[in-house]
């Protein structure tokens, strides 16, 4: 099979086993509000140069807590019905089959993200109402999208067959995504302040995608091989 | 490997190793001067930075053995010298927040700060901690192997973030101050002295790494006899 055959077979199966249970995209969604709607509970009315501030920590954890649960669950459906083994035993290229799930996360991800930011801008009111139309905002939010993606799906794989996954995967994802946390919303507070130091946390930001989508290819292809 | 094990010369490597570390550390102490800007404080660093010197070299180690149990050894001794290193990392890494925020509350005013270089240790901490979680949630051992060395190689690609820190991140934390240039900062004996505390302290833990690998061993040998007992029953 080509790579590209590979490629289109694996998010083919992956749009139709998503949207067969509709659940499992809602449910990272409706959680998402509800962190929402608990960060405006604790942080209550705040002065407006705050609340930008705010705004952008609150969307950069929501979506990290958020894509969490997405990526969690990349393969559960191919571990349910044992399709996991057998496309192992297929000569499926193993690119193919990263890239395949890899593609699942960013667009599963994004599904999540949007509304989120768009319910998060709303609720903030005027305040951060203009970041919405940000570009530096959303191309900072893609590109975390593509580090957590690259990292999440290769997480998921390794945790298939471990016992308690569902502790395990959070308690590594999490700090091996603080980096890439970090460099994005430092670089969306540098974009607002006009501060020069958002070039070079967009840069770093962009290393450790590059780092993280390498590593994550080469590491997968040696997790599903003989 | 129990002749390995109990091989004497071993043990007087080990203890060896604590001998010269404590009178190290009691030079440190009593035999030299008092610094000028900070005082007696100063003096954890003896302790402070070889046990930070020791926490990154034991991700090296486990770089290696996850490297090697990965394309080598699948069945083999090569990941259980990944999970020593990954104990013994984890150990060095708490003595370094420790002694750390001991150093910190005299000379910044407070015990922890968010500070780039602080806070990415404490990262390491917790992917040493996650290593070895994994480690017991997997019982198939060649794809613990696999999924073991594969979290070794990122949390070793974790490091750089660590060192560079400093000047990526707005910090507290002096710069490297150890060299600069290729010149040295510290004058000669407090620098020999720090010098020798790391050598010291590295070498202690390649050389507990190295017991620690013996003993899993021994472990895993157990197990396997114990099973094969059981099964003749």
């Amino acid at each position: 099979m080509s790579l590209v055959g590979g490629f289109i077979r694996i998010v083919r199966q992956g749009f139709r086993v998503e949207f067969q249970e509709k659940e499992r995209l809602l449910t990272p969604l409706f959680f998402a509000a509800l962190m929402l709607l608990l960060f405006n509970f604790v942080l209550d009315e705040q002065a407006e140069a705050v609340q930008v501030k705010l705004f952008v920590a609150e969307i950069f954890l929501t979506m990290l807590f958020a894509l969490h649960l997405c990526f969690s669950r990349i393969f559960e459906a191919d571990a349910e019905d044992r399709a996991f083994e057998v496309l192992q035993t297929y000569s499926l290229h193993r690119l193919a089959w990263f890239a395949g799930k890899y593609c699942l996360a960013m667009i599963f991800g994004l599904l999540v993200i949007v509304p989120m930011i768009l319910l998060s801008g709303l609720f903030h009111g005027q305040a951060t109402l203009f970041l919405l139309y940000s570009p530096a905002l959303w191309g900072v939010v893609v590109l975390m999208l593509a580090g957590l993606s690259a990292l999440g799906v290769l997480l998921a794989a390794m945790m298939l067959k471990a016992r308690g996954r569902e502790v395990l995967f959070p308690l590594l994802y999490f700090p091996l995504a603080i980096p890439v946390l970090l460099a994005a919303s430092e670089a969306v507070l540098g974009f607002i302040s006009g501060s020069a130091a958002a070039w070079q946390w967009l840069g770093l930001l962009l290393g450790f995608d590059v780092i993280f989508i390498t590593l994550s290819a080469v590491l997968f292809a040696e997790l599903v091989g003989d | 490997m129990q002749q390995r094990i109990g091989q004497g010369w071993t043990q007087c490597l080990g203890l060896l190793l604590y001998v010269l570390l404590l009178s190290l550390w009691g030079y440190a102490l009593i035999g030299l001067g008092s610094e000028e800007h900070q005082g007696d404080v100063y003096r954890i660093i003896y302790m402070h930075v070889p046990a930070a010197f020791a926490a990154f070299m034991c991700s090296f180690v486990l770089f290696v053995a996850s490297i090697y149990g990965l394309k080598r050894n699948k069945h083999g001794q090569a990941v259980l010298y990944g999970r020593a290193a990954a104990e013994v990392g984890l150990a060095f890494t708490l003595i370094t927040l420790v002694t750390g925020s001991i150093w910190g509350k005299p000379t910044w005013g407070v015990w922890w700060t968010w500070d780039g270089r602080l806070t990415t240790t404490f990262i390491l901490l917790l992917l040493y901690g996650g290593y070895l979680f994994l480690w017991s949630a997997v019982s198939d051992p060649v794809l613990r192997t696999k999924v073991c060395s594969i979290l070794g190689l990122l949390i070793f690609a974790d490091v750089p973030i660590i060192y560079k820190s400093v000047t990526w991140w707005r910090t507290l934390h002096q710069p490297p101050s150890l060299f600069q240039g290729g010149q040295g900062l510290i004058a000669g004996e407090f620098l020999s002295l720090l010098l020798g505390g790391i050598a010291g302290v590295s070498l202690l833990a390649l050389w507990l790494i190295w017991q620690r690998g013996i003993n899993l061993g021994l472990q895993k040998e157990i197990d396997t006899q114990l099973i094969k007992k059981s099964l003749r029953y």
